[in-house]
Parts: structure tokens; C-alpha cells; sequence
């Protein structure tokens, strides 16, 4: 019996695929790390994956689409090229906590919403979150908790990705005055005073010395912008047939842990850097991310029925929310 | 008679009060000094010597089994965190190696498609790296206690090459760290 069983843990035949994965650290990296055990994972349901590190997203996205990687992985920023429903999971201030993302991973992991998952000849197979976006600001009087930012807000300069258009749309609708830049320039420019604003998630602080940009007046807004994700997407028919499945549920079966570890590091951010907003200014962040929202969604850039999913998790756990009962739903 | 018997009580009794406190000095003045002639024998003989060594698993095993005890040193007056930085460092590559055989344990499993004995050595080699990180993040704050007084940013003046290759350890101590925290 004991030899039966040992025996079921060998894999017979295995697939060689290959795997392009996105990480700013390369082979060193924490999402590298996630990958290695996401290959053995991988082994049992009989594909071989080779992981190939890369430090430039775009290269990533690229080799992928050029079929020099079987899979890939990087973030939902970049996915939104190869599935716009997945890729609008991270719409701006769509899910205010994790507890709300969940819900919509759960829902759209489930083997009843797997057409959603594949635009062919690509499929979603795995969402990790990464953690909550949150700007930075090196100066706190910007958004001081009793005052009204709607003036200041017209003179910062805010930092955008330039692989985003919902940033830069974002940053139109206020006005204020943009600088694109690659993900790892964007915090080089915010630390030497270019820009006024950035955003990422908590992670970032401590991995690109925020604390410099920070200086001694700014601070960190106490308010998600978007919830990051990591996405895998393979070329749905180099992959047999249930691996799709298999790996959704195992991505879904990671999230906690991944929360955990986004939260450790929120928590790594000392109390004193954390702004909080008042309640008027954050009714109108969530007027200026809505609007954003649906004109990024009359443009073709995020999906309607991610937007339609997320507005529903939103009403369903706060159904006081003025937008449950607005005549313009998303 | 009875003049003649205090007085030699108060004489013996002058006596057995100088002989307590010299007893007393002296045995403060060894305390001091032993515990600095102990990390001052381990800093320029003990570490050089086992650095020169080519056994590093042996170095390793010494630091490992050395470390805790390391911190007592401060209670014979003499400043342990130099020599934790070093410890520390050691006892971390100890955590590091078995990472790294138990990593070589993962490509070899994966190699032989076996998913239940890869993922043991990957759990494993987290756990390793995790303990790596530990060990070499008190180094990086051991650093700090021992040079409070250098900056940040600029590059510090040494005394010393002792102190120059103490500080050089605990940077390395805090930039592994934070790769094994990573990997882990």
C-alpha cells in the first residue's frame, strides 16, 4: 500500500512549457520566489514549467506575445492587453479592502465563470493580490484631514505609469499636471522631488526607499486606490486541458497568505506616516476614481462586466453607498 | 583591659574592612578587564584565525553554537556588538547552507517529477531562509549599537582595519537579510 501511494506522488509525464516571470528583483525576487513553488504545483498536474526571470514588464508582456514563453506572469496593469475583464480588477478605487477583493477573485475562480477567463488564445489562470495602491505625498498639507483639497489638488505634479492609461486618464480628470515614468523610475523621481505624488503598493516603502521622497512632511494616504494583482496567463492550447482550473484554484487557494504578507508590510509603515482623509474629501476621491472608472470603460480600456461585478460587491457590503442607488450604475 | 580588647577588636576589624574592599577592587578590576582582554583575544586572534581557515562549515557550526552566548559579555563590562555582527553573519551562513542543499533537495525532486518531495524541500528551504534572515538582521542591528555614531549616507573614517571590516560584515549582514526575507 505504502508503495502505491509513494508511487502516486511521481509524476509519469510532464510537459516542458516555458514561464516568463515579472519581478523588479529578477531570480532574487519575493515574486520569483512564489513562482518556484507555483512550478511544482504545476508538475502535479502535469506540465514542466521552466521560469525564465524578468526585470522589465513590457519585455515580459513582448517575449509572450512573440510565443518565446509558453506562460507569463507580471501584473494585472500589463494583463489588461491579453484579457481586459481580469485586467480591470484593478480599476481605480473599485475595491476599498481585501475582504472585497476576495469576494470577486472567489467568483470569478469558480469553474462557472472560467469562459470569462479566456480571450483566445490566452487564459487567466491565477490572480494573486500583491496588495492595495496607496499615493505617497512629500508634502501632507496637500491633503490635510479638516481641509478641502479640492483647489490644492490642481497644482501637484503626480507621477503616472507609462504602461497605464487609467493613470494617465486619472490625472487628467484632475487637472493636475503628469510626469509618465517606468514602474522602478517613477520612485527615483519621487524620492529626488520631481513629482509631488506616486503611488504603490506598501511593499515599495521599504524596497525603494520611499522614506526618502517622504522627507519630513509628507506621508502615506490611508485610502486603496487599487487593489495589484499578480496574473498568470498561459497560451491556452500548448496546456492540457484542466490546468486552467487547477491553477485558479490554487492561486485562490494562496490569497490569504498573500494578504497576510501584503499587510505585514502596510504594518511596516510607521503610524506616523499614515494620513487619514476626511470624509468629505474621501467622498469625492470616490466621485473622481467612479467617474474615471466609467470614462475609462466608455473607452474601451477597463470591462464593463468586471466593473458591473465590483459595483455589486461594493453594494452588497455597504448598500448605503450613494452609488447603489445613482442613476449611472457601472 | 577592657581599652586593650576594643582596641584590638576595632584594629582586626580595620583590618578584615581593608581586606574586603581590596578584595572586592580586585575582583572588580579582573571582572573589567578579563571581559575586555576576552573580546579583545576573540577580535584580534580568535576571528582572524578562523576566518584564515578554509573549513567554512566549521567556522559556521562554532559561530552557531557561540552566538548566544555572545550578548553576555556585556555583563563583564566588555562591548559584545562587534563580535555579534560577525556571529551572526556565520551563524546565518550556517541557515543559508542548509538552504542551499535543500534547494539542490527541490531541483533534484523536480528533476525526478516527484511533487511530494519538491514541495518538502521548498517548504524547508523557506523555513532556512527565514532563519537566515533572522540571525543576519540582529547582525545589522548589532551594527548599529556598535557604531552609533556613523551616518547614514557618507562614508565613515575607521580607526581601525578591525572596525573597517565590523562595519563592511554588518552591511553585508543587512542587505542578506533583506535578499533571504525575500526568497523566503
Amino acid at each position: 500500500m505504502a508503495v502505491v501511494l509513494s508511487l502516486n506522488c511521481f509524476v509519469a509525464l510532464a510537459e516542458t512549457k516555458s514561464l516568463c516571470v515579472f519581478d523588479l528583483l529578477g531570480a532574487n525576487g519575493p515574486i520569483y520566489a512564489q513562482m518556484k513553488d507555483y512550478k511544482i504545483a504545476a508538475l502535479g498536474w502535469g506540465v514542466d514549467l521552466q521560469l525564465k526571470p524578468y526585470i522589465n514588464e513590457g519585455q515580459a508582456a513582448a517575449d509572450f506575445k512573440a510565443g518565446l514563453c509558453d506562460a507569463v506572469s507580471f501584473t494585472g496593469i500589463q494583463s489588461r492587453q491579453f484579457n481586459s475583464f481580469t485586467g480591470s480588477l484593478d480599476a481605480m478605487g473599485a475595491l476599498p479592502s481585501y475582504a472585497h477583493l476576495k469576494t470577486v477573485i472567489s467568483t470569478i475562480s469558480s469553474p462557472q465563470a472560467s469562459p470569462l477567463m479566456i480571450n483566445k488564445p490566452y487564459e487567466v489562470v491565477g490572480i494573486i493580490p500583491i496588495g492595495a495602491a496607496y499615493l505617497f505625498v512629500n508634502d501632507r498639507s496637500l491633503v490635510s484631514e479638516h481641509e478641502d483639497t479640492k483647489n490644492k489638488l490642481s497644482s501637484i505634479r503626480i507621477a503616472v505609469m507609462d504602461n497605464d492609461p487609467a493613470q494617465i486618464e486619472l490625472v487628467s480628470l484632475l487637472g493636475t499636471p503628469s510626469l509618465s515614468a517606468a514602474i522602478a523610475e517613477m520612485y527615483k523621481k519621487f524620492n529626488a522631488g520631481l513629482v509631488d505624488v506616486c503611488y504603490g503598493p506598501a511593499v515599495v516603502y521599504q524596497a525603494m526607499e520611499l522614506h526618502k521622497g517622504l522627507g519630513s512632511k509628507g506621508g502615506v494616504i490611508r485610502f486603496p486606490v487599487a487593489q495589484l494583482s499578480l496574473q498568470i496567463i498561459i497560451r491556452q492550447a500548448e496546456f492540457p486541458e484542466q490546468f486552467g482550473q487547477n491553477s485558479r484554484n490554487y492561486a485562490l487557494s494562496k490569497f490569504n497568505k498573500a494578504v497576510q504578507l501584503a499587510q505585514g508590510y502596510e504594518h511596516r509603515i510607521a503610524l506616523q506616516w499614515w494620513l487619514s482623509i476626511s470624509e468629505s474629501n474621501q467622498q469625492r476621491y470616490h466621485d473622481i476614481y467612479r467617474k474615471t472608472r466609467l470614462s475609462l470603460r466608455d473607452k474601451g480600456v477597463y470591462d464593463a462586466r468586471m466593473l458591473r461585478i465590483m459595483h455589486l460587491v461594493r453594494c452588497k457590503k455597504n448598500p448605503q453607498l450613494s452609488e447603489c442607488t445613482a442613476a449611472e450604475k457601472e | 583591659m577592657k581599652m586593650l580588647i576594643r582596641r584590638k577588636i576595632y584594629y582586626w576589624l580595620i583590618w578584615l574592612i581593608l581586606t574586603l574592599f581590596l578584595l572586592y577592587a580586585t575582583s572588580m578590576l579582573v571582572i573589567n578587564n578579563s571581559g575586555k582582554m576576552l573580546v579583545g583575544f576573540i577580535e584580534d586572534q580568535a576571528v582572524p584565525y578562523v576566518l584564515k581557515t578554509d573549513d567554512v562549515a566549521m567556522g559556521c557550526v562554532m559561530a552557531e553554537a557561540l552566538s548566544l552566548s555572545i550578548p553576555s559579555l556585556a555583563q563583564i563590562n566588555a562591548s559584545p556588538y562587534k563580535l555579534a555582527v560577525i556571529f551572526e553573519f556565520l551563524s546565518g551562513s550556517c541557515a543559508e547552507f542548509k538552504a542551499r542543499e535543500e534547494e539542490l533537495r527541490y531541483i533534484r525532486a523536480l528533476h525526478a517529477k516527484n511533487v511530494t518531495e519538491a514541495q518538502d524541500a521548498r517548504i524547508l528551504q523557506k523555513r532556512f531562509l527565514n532563519l537566515a534572515a533572522q540571525r543576519q538582521l540582529k547582525g545589522y542591528l548589532n551594527l548599529e549599537l556598535a557604531y552609533p555614531e556613523m551616518p547614514g549616507n557618507g562614508c565613515p573614517q575607521f580607526s581601525s582595519w578591525n572596525d573597517e571590516f565590523y562595519w563592511l560584515v554588518g552591511l553585508m549582514d543587512g542587505l542578506l537579510a533583506v535578499l533571504n526575507d525575500l526568497a523566503s
